[in-house]
């Protein structure tokens, strides 16, 4: 049993189509992430996943029941979703406490039963101590906490989060990230999360879903994505990437400007093929050699890697090497061995909308 | 010490602006004269309950009338929006004694309303049927709710709409249904901003002289306007404006702590207008009927009325009388704005030069007056102009000179004194919000670039806070041009303002002569909501 599924969403705001036949799926206990630039439709789909805006077509059923569909549209209330905001929403008006029993007064009438449940849920954020403040006493991070115990005390089967780390400082990020993922998979609830970062997608998520104007453009475990995405929007939103022309030589290798790439498994594509070749930072190596066919242009020191452009054979790359190189050093430009991703061109002419930078 | 002279006369400035207050006071700890005493023991308490009763039932009028219609206008989708969120803050442009009267003509009586039903049915006279009475407590609180329900209107609304939309959408997650979800989130969040709008309601009320001197309703207000013109006891009516005095602060020091905690609560987060509800059916007419029908009942139809009036005895209202107090509204009115102006620039530009929290002060003292009722003004002003009136009539009888009569209290020297004070407040709050958007690092770029304070001020400043300084001019003005009861006591013999003018068709129930420049009135009261609703617009 999914804990959603969608199909064939549309959704408009104000005449402007925002969500164009969209279908998507969420495992029980599997947090989903949607990541896309901001304005490209996640926030859209995570509300009308809520009851928030109405969808003009297809379906959409939680945990198997139908909320929205032909004639069915289920009001927010009823849905028993659990949502964490960008700003976290906390009422101004209502203590900690308050705040985190709000959604517990159509439910429950003992007080007693009440007051349990509060520390049960504070305990859990590890926010005990703090149940008589008032939110603007808190810290972002801690008013985060207050907002998903607020959620977590209805018990919900399903958890959005729209840009839920967006405002929190990056020093404790990936630690609450850490934190965060630990409680939903420990509570066994499922998630869909909303963000434009791919750092945060990467650590938070089981499953990447990346958005372009309305639609899913690729959908499956971060590492597939980043390592064999489907197009070079996807390739170019998770990373840096360059692109070398070349030539399928044969099911296992690609020639390029400077010289013969090999693969690790099979390339897929016919021999004789013109395409790009996509190579990130990480994966080209080089090699000190006075005589190499390739030259360094220019090298930043990041501190945990140094980025490095090197021309080689007409061909710029970005390269990232762990410690900065002698100054203007002759290089031996090779690609460690993976699997290669080759776009073939035609595919590439017909994907490629948007501008992109060119570094090949 | 280059700018003792601004700090000097910025100070001067304020005392003199404070000293009808401090008069007050002072003559109200002076020890008590037989008058006060002998109305303390038999109508003043009366009086006060009936304030006390008048300000409440206005309070709670104006909450009924206000808070639907802001909930209303923030919160649904209605056809017509645009027009009828503006639409319902017009009755604040009606002066209320106009409107009591309209409804007077309508509904006493003689009027149409009654003449109406008793054709119908076929009564004879006002033993056979009930009506309920016009010229009451309650009538006034009624029709004072019309004209000021706007306050209440206006506040909540921009509370209902600053806040976020993702607390109501939160709401309704955790199992809140849309009532449930006003009742525990927009309601409690939005009740500073309604408290604000409450205490401005309670004390224009207050402040009213128009609607309860006309409806025969004794208050602390017509108390003091009777004490003096009736008994003519300064010190008498003082102590009644002390009193007044008191329940003002008391108010003022409820929107002071509401303000406050309003900034807690109003984070002006993002309000995107998806959550709005849309109704249909019989909810939306009935939504449509209540919105239109303030608007209709607080200004349409009373304009309308007063549009006829004017059109049919246009031969009679079209006179020389007509333009003399036009001509001396608009003098005294210019006058004023362009003092309360002048003296606004010269105190945001004296604490502008110091840049200390307490040079800021002389501003504060020179707005107090705009919290007095226009009698207690009126009063506190009389005070030490009549003695300087005396003393300087004395001076010429010693030095052997002709006495040159009362020069303060007998021209037009106290009623645009009492003005100013008044009105001052609007002139420096407009030139203080503009010059505080003026970066500080201007002042110092043009220090460095060889200019001293007097240049900075007429080529930096001034430029950039002119639109300021019009609009403060502007708002003085009109509220010049608008103000009854400080005219009422401190216009000299003889004098007329359009207001007094106005005022006077009404108590002698004959507005239909007086309905030209009573429109006149109502058309310029309309310019500042124009400029308010732009700025409204501005804002979301």
């Amino acid at each position: 049993m999914a804990a959603l599924d969608i199909k064939g969403i549309c959704c408009s705001y104000n005449g402007k189509p925002i969500l164009d036949n969209l279908s998507l799926s969420v495992a029980e206990n599997e947090i989903m992430c949607l990541l896309g630039a901001s304005g490209c439709g996640k926030t859209t789909l995570l509300k009308a996943v809520a009851g928030l805006l109405p969808v003009s077509r297809g379906e959409i059923c939680i945990h198997d029941r139908q909320v929205n569909g032909p004639g069915v549209a289920l009001v927010p209330e009823l849905r028993n979703i659990g949502m964490i905001f960008q700003d976290y929403a906390l009422f101004p008006h209502l203590t900690v406490a308050d705040n985190v029993a709000f959604g517990l007064a159509n439910k429950e009438k003992n007080k007693t039963r009440i007051r349990a449940r509060i520390a049960e849920a504070l305990e859990l954020v590890n926010l005990a101590e703090l149940g008589g403040r008032y939110p603007h006493q808190l810290s972002g991070g801690q008013q985060q906490r207050v907002a998903i115990a607020r959620a977590l005390i209805c018990q919900p089967r399903l958890m959005l989060l729209d840009e839920p780390f967006s405002n929190i400082d990056t020093q404790v990020r990936m630690r609450l990230i850490g934190e965060i993922r630990a409680l939903l998979k420990g509570q066994g609830i499922s998630a869909i999360f909303v963000t434009h970062s791919k750092e945060e997608a990467f650590a938070f998520s089981d499953k990447l879903a990346l958005f372009r104007a309305g639609q899913i453009e690729q959908v499956g475990r971060p590492q597939t994505l980043y390592q064999y995405p489907d197009s070079r929007f996807v390739a170019d939103f998770l990373g840096l990437a360059n692109y070398v022309s070349g030539q399928v030589l044969d099911s296992h290798s690609v020639s390029t400007p400077f010289g013969r790439v090999d693969s690790v498994s099979a390339l897929g594509q016919a021999a004789g093929t013109h395409g790009q070749l996509l190579l990130r930072p990480r994966q080209i190596q080089l090699t000190l050699a006075e005589q190499g066919n390739g030259r360094v242009l220019e090298q930043q020191f990041l501190g945990s890697h140094t980025r490095c452009l090197v021309e080689c054979q007409g061909v710029r790359l970005e390269v990232s090497i762990n410690e900065p190189l002698p100054a203007v050093s002759q290089v031996n430009v090779s690609v460690a061995p993976h699997t290669l991703t080759f776009f073939p061109d035609a595919e590439v002419s017909s994907r490629q909308t948007e501008p992109m930078r060119k570094l090949g | 010490m280059k700018r003792l002279g601004w700090t000097v006369s910025s100070w001067g400035l304020a005392l003199v602006l404070t000293l009808p207050v401090l008069a007050l006071v002072y003559e109200a700890l002076l020890p008590t004269e037989d008058i006060f005493h002998h109305l303390w023991s038999t109508v003043l308490p009366v009086y006060i309950g009936n304030t006390f009763w008048l300000v409440l039932a206005v309070m709670g009028f104006s909450l009924l009338c206000g808070l639907p219609a802001a909930w209303l206008m923030a919160m649904c989708e209605l056809p017509g929006k645009r027009w009828l969120q503006w639409a319902l803050i017009l009755p604040l442009a009606m002066p209320s004694y106009i409107v009591a009267f309209v409804y007077t003509d309508l509904l006493d009586y003689s009027g149409p309303v009654q003449a109406a039903l008793r054709g119908w049915f076929g009564w004879q006279s006002s033993t056979e049927y009930y009506f309920p009475p016009i010229r009451t407590l309650g009538g006034a609180a009624i029709v004072l709710g019309l004209v000021l329900y706007p306050y209440v209107y206006l506040l909540a609304r921009t509370a209902f709409l600053e806040q976020s939309t993702n607390l109501i959408q939160s709401s309704r997650l955790l199992g809140c249904t849309p009532w449930q979800s006003f009742k525990r989130v927009s309601l409690p969040l939005a009740r500073p901003s309604i408290a604000v709008g409450l205490s401005l309601v309670a004390m224009e009320t207050l402040a009213d002289f128009g609607t309860v001197h006309f409806f025969a309703v004794s208050t602390l207000t017509t108390a003091v306007y009777d004490t003096w013109l009736g008994y003519g006891s300064l010190n008498a009516a003082a102590k009644i404006a002390a009193i007044m005095l008191l329940v003002v602060t008391l108010l003022l020091s409820m929107e002071r702590m509401s303000r406050k905690r309003q900034q807690v609560f109003q984070k002006t987060m993002e309000h995107e207008q998806e959550t709005g509800y849309r109704l249909t059916g019989l909810t939306r007419l009935a939504a449509l009927g209540y919105c239109w029908g303030l608007v209709t009942i607080g200004f349409l139809l009373p304009f309308a009325i007063l549009c006829y009036h004017a059109v049919y005895y246009f031969d009679q209202a079209w006179n020389a009388k007509f333009f003399q107090y036009s001509a001396n509204s608009l003098l005294l009115s210019t006058l004023v704005a362009l003092l309360a102006i002048l003296l606004a620039v010269m105190l945001g530009m004296s604490h502008r030069l110091k840049g200390r929290a307490y040079t800021a002060l002389p501003m504060r003292l020179a707005s107090m007056g705009y919290a007095l009722p226009g009698t207690v003004l009126a009063i506190g002003v009389l005070i030490p102009l009549t003695g300087m009136d005396f003393a300087i009539n004395d001076l010429a009888l010693w030095l052997g000179l002709r006495e040159p009569g009362l020069v303060l209290t007998g021209t037009m020297t106290a009623i645009a004194f009492g003005y100013l004070v008044r009105f001052a407040a609007m002139a420096v709050g407009a030139v203080e919000s503009s010059i505080n958007k003026v970066s500080p690092s201007l002042d110092m770029v043009t220090q460095t670039l060889g200019y001293g304070p007097g240049a900075m001020i007429a080529r930096v400043h001034i430029p950039l806070i002119r639109k300021g300084i019009l609009a403060g001019a502007l708002l003085v003005f009109i509220e010049c041009m608008k103000e009854l009861p400080a005219a009422l006591l401190l216009r000299p013999f003889n004098f007329h303002t359009l207001a007094t003018y106005v005022y006077q068709f009404v108590s002698d129930e004959q507005l239909e002569l007086g309905a030209l420049p009573a429109i006149v009135i109502v058309l310029v009261g309309l310019i500042p909501l124009i400029f308010l609703n732009r700025s409204l617009e501005q804002h979301h």
